[in-house]
């Protein structure tokens, strides 16, 4: 190390020794150093709250909205609405396929003779005017549940493009949908007479089927009595639960279905008949 | 008796209780440092005001920290360069300084040595100030040794350079 560097080394020892020893340092105390850390802590704290508490707050906000959106299904306008700017209809909560072949075109509203109990799922129709028609009946608390653009029409009634019944009674896995043909079932054939007529209002074709059931025991399987508008009585044991697809046919209707799923007794008396 | 005083001979013992005990190390450091500070900062509050945030930071770890000392002069440098990022800022525009203790004589070496790298700086005050060694200059400033040196040599090149 040469001179010139003790010099410099020397010189900028000196220079700074001087210059620190003119600052009046503060009696700065460890307690200030303790207040500082609590401070620090507070803030600390406090950002932490915030950055949990805002996101949290946001995602809440945002189930809501959605929860919300999809307790609703919007539809378009249609020509009922008027102003154009559509309706909404709510969907309930998820459900439980009871009977499948959703091409229900139209739904009239459910009967209030159903008792409480029965299963009766889908009542279905030919009528002569249109293609197939089913008119759906409430199980239970499900009810319907349908989908489409809701069209209502002159003559009062709501037509969708699906219509699928709700059986939460039903203990059936939601990925294996029940076919009805894969069930049990008879099918009862019943002979044109053109001494009967159905008013089952052909210009809708929907019916409005005024259906009591009566549930017998499950341990003793009773027979089940169908009285078709053809006057003609159908009687069958089904094992539990099974499905009865009860098919009528006259002179002024297509063949009548109807599925039951139980051991029921289905009852149709509104579906008239006229002699001659 | 438990009241005896305890008396530890090992000096390196001494460090460690000293160490250990983060108010000693506070009675003990706090000035140097402040004075170090201020060398950096040139004033006397912000130089209080950076020790006693760097012990405010390290006082919750004190007992998970290898070197205190050491992490207290790394906060005091760290929080010094921040001091002088304030300024950097404030100069953007311009406004009347009179809170520099500005000497009645003016130094040009504390001058020359303002003028230089921040890093540079740190070395030269640690080295010329606190007559730290460059392996502790490197543990304080997380460098290489080969790093400091280096440094501190061209800083002494550049003070040598303008003070001749």
């Amino acid at each position: 190390m040469t001179d010139n560097e003790h010099e410099i080394d020397h010189l900028l020892g000196e220079s700074l020794r001087r210059r620190a020893a003119s600052a009046q340092i503060g009696g700065g105390t460890i307690a200030d150093v303790h207040r500082r850390v609590v401070r620090r802590r507070r803030r600390l704290v406090a950002g932490m709250a915030t950055a949990i508490a805002v996101p949290a707050l946001i995602g809440i906000v945002a189930l809501a909205g959605k929860r919300d959106d999809s307790g609703r299904v919007a539809s378009p306008a249609t020509a009922a609405d008027g102003d154009g700017s559509g309706t909404t209809v709510p969907a309930p909560v998820p459900v439980v396929r009871c009977v499948v072949q959703p091409t229900v075109v139209s739904m009239a509203p459910a009967p209030d003779v159903v008792t409480a109990n029965n299963e009766l799922c889908v009542v279905s129709a030919e009528g002569p005017a249109t293609g197939p028609v089913q008119v759906g009946v409430p199980i239970g608390p499900g009810g319907w549940r349908c989908l489409g653009t809701p069209d209502k029409s002159e003559d009062g009634w709501t037509y969708y493009t699906i219509c699928e019944p709700v059986c939460p009674a039903i203990d059936v896995a939601p990925a294996s949908t029940v076919v009805a043909t894969d069930l049990p079932s008879t099918t009862v054939a019943v002979e044109a007479d053109d001494a009967v007529t159905s008013t089952v209002q052909p210009e809708t074709s929907t019916i409005q089927p005024e259906i009591s059931t009566t549930v017998p025991p499950v341990s003793e399987p009773k027979p089940t009595v169908v009285e078709l508008p053809s006057s003609t009585t159908v009687i069958e044991t089904l094992p539990v639960p099974s499905v009865v697809v009860a098919t009528a046919s006259g002179p002024g209707t297509e063949p009548a279905t109807a599925c039951v799923v139980g051991s029921v007794t289905a009852v149709m008396p509104t579906l008239t008949t006229d002699g001659g | 008796m438990w009241n005896e005083p305890v008396t530890v001979a090992d000096p390196a013992e001494v460090q460690a209780v000293w160490r250990a005990d983060p108010t000693i190390t506070y009675q003990r450091m706090y000035e140097p440092m402040c004075r170090m500070a201020f060398l950096l900062v040139d004033t006397r509050e912000h130089a209080e005001e950076v020790v006693q945030e760097a012990f405010a930071r390290a006082l919750p770890k004190w007992r998970t920290l290898d070197n205190p000392e050491a992490y207290v002069r790394s906060c005091v440098l760290n929080g010094c360069r921040h001091v002088h990022r304030r300024r950097a800022l404030m100069r953007r525009k311009p406004a009347p300084r009179d809170d520099i203790d500005t000497p009645a004589v003016t130094d040009h070496v504390i001058d020359a040595v303002r003028r230089l790298p921040a890093t540079q700086r740190d070395v030269v005050v640690l080295r010329f100030y606190l007559q730290a060694t460059d392996a502790e200059i490197a543990e304080t400033l997380d460098m290489a040794l080969g790093t400091v040196k280096s440094t501190l040599h061209r800083a002494k090149a550049r003070l040598r350079e303008v003070l001749q």
